[in-house]
């Protein structure tokens, strides 16, 4: 679910959360039926509840028809963009997508598996001021065996 | 010194499991025995029973919202042994709250 060709460094400058999650959407057009309809999903739960999380990080998600198999994105922004609801900004980025019909709670499991993970100091260090794709995929791939254990 | 707690979120996911590991976290650096009863969207994990929550010193809730059974803490909360706080609190001042926890004893 975790692939390197979706762990992405940007120093774009974007005046939304949407523009964010709209972006990366297209980003990963391969991994759904149509980026749109991924796209509403995402923003509808922002909608009901912003996604952000502590420590600078926000996990937009959406579990839909409009996904083909389960991914997470990740994208490290140089610049912050406003994602609480309290204002608060966000650099690091995970974005989720899982089928509606996947068997059990697998979009629960990686939100759960990734939130204790960034609890930990040391991990959270490690990946939040990794420098590379690679470094931030191995740290990736050690999660995904935990949500898939 | 013995701790149960239970974590819920609004959301029912990132803040549940990210309270329960910050104090699991905690306790385990100071040494406290502990369990976290988490109820989100999994449903209840690591279900508390009676006897676990009557034997422990104090009890920690860590929830945003109502939560299931909330009964079994009666006599904790007579006590004043029960300490209830967001789940956000939980996370960035999880230092000060078994610091809280353990000037109950």
């Amino acid at each position: 679910m975790f692939d390197k060709k979706l762990v992405i460094f940007s120093d774009k400058e974007y005046k939304s959360k949407f523009d964010v999650i709209k972006e990366l959407s297209q980003l990963v057009s391969f991994k759904v039926t149509n980026p749109e309809d991924y796209f509403n999903s995402v923003k509808e739960r922002e909608d009901t509840l912003a996604t952000y999380i502590e420590y600078g990080v926000a996990i937009p998600h959406a579990k839909t028809n409009a996904v083909k198999e389960p991914f997470v994105v990740y994208e490290k922004l140089a610049n912050g963009v406003e994602w609480g609801n309290n204002g608060e900004l966000a650099n690091y980025i995970f974005m989720i997508g899982v089928p509606e019909e996947f068997a059990g709670n697998l979009h629960l499991k990686i939100i759960s598996e990734l939130s204790k993970n960034l609890i930990r100091e040391e991990f959270r260090n490690k990946l939040l001021n990794a420098e590379n794709s690679n470094e931030v995929y191995e740290l990736l791939m050690v999660i995904e065996k935990e949500i898939l254990k | 010194m013995k701790i149960v707690a239970v974590s819920a979120c609004t959301a029912g996911i990132a803040h549940t499991y990210m309270a329960q590991e910050a104090i699991e976290q905690e306790c385990k650096k100071r040494g406290i025995e502990c369990k976290v009863e988490t109820q989100g969207g999994m449903g209840i994990d690591n279900e508390l029973d009676q006897e676990e929550i009557d034997t422990a010193d104090v009890a920690i809730f860590a929830v945003a919202v109502g939560i299931e059974m909330e009964e079994r803490f009666d006599e904790k909360r007579e006590a004043g042994k029960l300490i209830e706080v967001d789940p956000s609190y939980a996370i960035k001042n999880v230092v000060e709250l078994i610091d809280r926890a353990e000037a109950l004893l």
